[in-house]
């Protein structure tokens, strides 16, 4: 009998050692994994300040960006005072740089300032939030208006369109090119500024579709508006020009 | 007096392990350590009823284990927390267990205490 309860408590045992040994264990992995947690919280901060820290970097390159561009602006005035054909040659940049919003434009037009409804519309009950504010949409809407009627040179808050140029939503904001940016939207435009206006107020059109919003539209005539240049990069990866090659064989 | 040296022996390797269960694992070790609880609480109570057989010991140990391991892998792969099915059977036998011994001393010393 004494025997069995001997080999009785050595089976037990042994199961025993292990379920310490496993309670040991697993105490001690969850308060490890708990401390793994905690890092990865600091983790989030670390790249946050890492994110701050690229952004100063791009603002900082930017700025070098705009610095070498003035450069070259220097050495084309030098290039034209020295010869002929370079003139000609500058003529031909000038006037390509000009469509493609790579210089400051500054001529007649307007500004057309947009900005969210406040609170809540007369004559409805329940507002939808999002029916108060102004939308990517509307932003398309007046600038399509805008070059239908003969804008040259269109920028939404100093933000240039240019041809790759994109006006979307994104979260709160919108985003016009790559710039993000919130209300109020000021869109200046230059053209004939009457014919801009008139386009813009036309019955039914435009500006009548976005005051039953409520929303805030401010059109300002302007003899003389700076349109400053488009600050981004633009590269072509994809599309590639196809050579002429009617002007040799024909 | 074998147990609980047993139990100091576990306790003192696992601080002594070098290593740390995932946390993925660590639902399966739970587990793992409740049908070691039943086992060992089953075992004790078979002892003090004279009825321990060490295969029906080992046995039924492997099976629980296997059992509840296999429970909390379908539980997770279905969304359901089919583990606690496990839990709530181990911790259920685990105090019958106890009562059983509790039971069993109590009645020797009520025996002892009338003589």
């Amino acid at each position: 009998m004494q025997n069995k309860d001997i080999k009785a408590q050595i089976t037990i045992g042994a199961i025993l050692l292990i379920m310490a040994f496993a309670i040991t264990v697993q105490i001690k992995s969850v308060s490890q994994n708990k401390s793994i947690a905690g890092t990865t919280n600091l983790r989030i901060d670390e790249l946050l300040l890492e994110l701050k820290n690229e952004r100063d970097k791009n603002d900082e390159l930017r700025m070098q960006v705009d610095a070498y561009k003035n450069d070259i602006d220097q050495y084309l005035k030098e290039a034209e005072t020295t010869d002929n054909y370079s003139k000609i040659l500058s003529e031909q940049l000038s006037r390509a740089e000009l469509s493609a919003g790579m210089v400051d434009v500054k001529g007649e037009g307007i500004t057309v300032t947009l900005n969210d409804a406040a609170g809540k519309r007369t004559g409805a009950g329940n507002v939808n939030a999002n029916a108060t504010l102004i939308h990517d949409e509307d932003i398309r809407k007046v600038v399509n208006e805008l070059f239908a009627a003969g804008a040259e040179v269109i920028a939404v808050n100093d933000s240039r369109l240019i041809s790759t140029s994109a006006v979307r939503c994104v979260g709160p904001s919108i985003l016009v090119n790559d710039t993000k940016m919130t209300p109020p939207y000021t869109i200046k435009a230059i053209g004939k500024a009457e014919q801009l206006e008139a386009a813009l107020n036309l019955n039914g059109g435009v500006i009548d579709n976005l005051k039953i919003w409520g929303f805030k539209i401010d059109i300002k005539r302007h003899d003389e508006l700076i349109i400053p240049r488009y600050s981004g990069k633009v590269t072509y990866d994809i599309a590639k020009p196809i050579e002429k090659s009617g002007e040799d064989g024909q | 007096m074998i147990l609980i040296a047993c139990v100091v022996v576990g306790i003192l390797m696992g601080i002594v392990f070098p290593f740390y269960v995932p946390q993925e694992f660590s639902q399966y070790l739970s587990v793992v350590v409740l049908a070691m609880m039943d086992s060992a609480l089953g075992g004790a109570s078979a002892m003090v009823r004279k009825c321990f057989d060490v295969n029906v010991f080992v046995s039924g140990f492997a099976g629980n284990t296997i059992l509840a391991l296999f429970l909390t892998f379908l539980g997770e792969k279905l969304g359901v927390d089919l583990f606690l099915v496990a839990v709530l059977v181990f911790g259920t036998r685990l105090f019958n267990n106890l009562s059983t011994i509790r039971r069993h001393y109590l009645s020797k010393i009520q025996i002892k205490f009338k003589k």
